[in-house]
């Protein structure tokens, strides 16, 4: 099979696995949250989200309608040949899945607000190049939803005030989200390089699977102290109250201009959807994030 | 937490006896509304021209699902709540003049809505955001699409 085919093929896997079955680390930590929360409200809340995950398996239906803008992030190995080809390959996986699992068409012309009816548009997917050694491609699939999308937030905070500053600006964030971005969510927070470069580090930091704690031990505590801070806002599953408003917090970080201190925080709802393969120069592929035959 | 279970059409003074926090099921027709299906209904209504259904006593949904056609029939894929607070800035005119009972959604609406539904007879039902399939497998028959 030529690449450009299997890398099409291979994307289309991946956005059904994505969509349908949420990652073994983040339905744990909704079991976990589930057998933790004290709230009656929040608890029938996390009950829904538990039963409504086992139905969109048993079904092969995505779990939730909205499927989300769908993000392509590609490890291309330098060596790696028909990198011209992905693009291309990535769209046309996206029209496919948008016909056959089905999605929701997400993609709307801000101008004339025409739905462009098959999740492309200009841009649209997004594909994040990342060139790493090595001959093969890894690519990961995000469909992100609109919900937690809408209280993402960058910010240019003041050196002088430093983490701490960081720490406020995180938790405000979260109160005014509140019930809005579908809680419990996942957090991506990332500070320097420069505003975008703030977003795209906390944006990726989503990506990172729940169970995976932070190498560097300040950097894991500050996850920490993060974590129990929203956590203790009472914002709770769906923002009905209770002691479960994010499920885990990822941190990031470029060095950053004296002058500047940029942060940003991405939201990402419950329903966490992500699934990587890697494709290898002989052709043969592995699925990273999914055991699951489809 | 009472648990009520209303069949539309809902009477105001059925919606009436519910308190915040109760647990109320709803049977019956469910009509699904985003933003830009309010904004048309209210320049219907602005021009006198008759809604493709009646709302009064009905629920609205904000969500907008995902859907397959088979033959001429509609199915719902995947049917969870969308964010609520998208259509504060209808939402007092539409129960005000369609006489809704009860607004499905996620997250939550603000006061200009809730006032709305304290005058009229009215409320707000949170369902589970994201738990699309729950919704989609309890939707029996779609009935039309506007």
């Amino acid at each position: 099979m030529k690449k450009a085919k299997i890398v099409e093929n291979v994307a289309f896997n991946i956005l059904k696995q994505a969509v349908i079955y949420l990652p073994e680390d983040v339905k744990q930590a909704l079991k976990k949250a589930y057998a933790e929360e004290t709230s009656e409200t929040g608890k029938t809340q996390l009950k829904a989200i538990l039963d409504n995950i086992e139905l969109a398996e048993k079904y092969q239906a995505p779990m939730c309608q909205d499927t989300g803008t769908i993000i392509f992030y590609v490890k291309a190995g330098a060596k790696a040949k028909d990198l011209e080809k992905i693009e291309e390959a990535l769209t046309n996986a996206t029209r496919k899945a948008t016909k056959e699992i089905p999605l929701r068409p997400n993609s709307v012309d801000p101008f004339t607000q025409k739905n462009s009816g098959d999740n492309t548009g200009r841009y649209i997917p997004f594909l994040q190049w990342e060139i790493v050694p090595g001959d093969s491609l890894e690519v990961t699939a995000m469909t992100k939803g609109g919900g937690s999308e809408n209280v993402c937030i960058a910010g240019m905070l003041v050196p002088g005030e430093g983490i701490k500053g960081l720490k406020k600006f995180v938790v405000d964030a979260v109160i005014k989200a509140g019930a809005q971005p579908c809680p419990p969510n996942i957090l991506g927070v990332a500070i320097g390089g420069g505003a975008d470069i703030a977003m795209k580090l906390a944006k990726k930091a989503l990506l990172k699977p729940l169970n995976e704690s932070n190498k560097d031990s300040e950097i894991a505590k500050l996850e920490k102290e993060i974590f129990e801070a929203v956590n203790m806002t009472g914002i709770g599953p769906m923002g009905l109250g209770g002691k479960t408003t994010v499920l885990g917090v990822h941190v990031d970080y470029a060095f950053r201009h004296p002058a500047s201190f940029p942060a940003a925080v991405a939201f990402n709802c419950w329903a966490a959807r992500r699934a990587s393969a890697r494709i290898n120069a002989d052709g043969t592929v592995e699925y990273l994030t999914h055991k699951i035959k489809l | 937490m009472a648990v009520y279970k209303f069949k539309t059409p809902i009477s105001e003074e059925d919606i009436r006896k519910l308190k915040v926090n109760d647990v109320l099921y709803v049977t019956g027709t469910i009509v699904t509304a985003r933003d830009q299906a309010h904004r048309r209904a209210l320049e219907y209504f602005k021009q006198g021209k008759p809604l493709p259904i009646n709302l009064e006593g009905l629920a609205v949904f904000h969500c907008g699902p995902v859907v397959s056609k088979k033959g001429e029939k509609w199915i719902a894929v995947a049917a969870g709540p969308t964010t609520s607070t998208r259509m504060d800035i209808f939402e007092d005119e539409f129960i005000k003049n369609f006489k809704v009972r009860v607004v499905i959604g996620k997250g939550g609406m603000g006061k200009k809505t809730t006032d709305a539904m304290a005058k009229y007879g009215a409320v707000y039902g949170a369902f589970t955001g994201g738990a699309a399939i729950l919704a989609a497998r309890a939707t029996k028959n779609v009935k039309s699409v506007e």
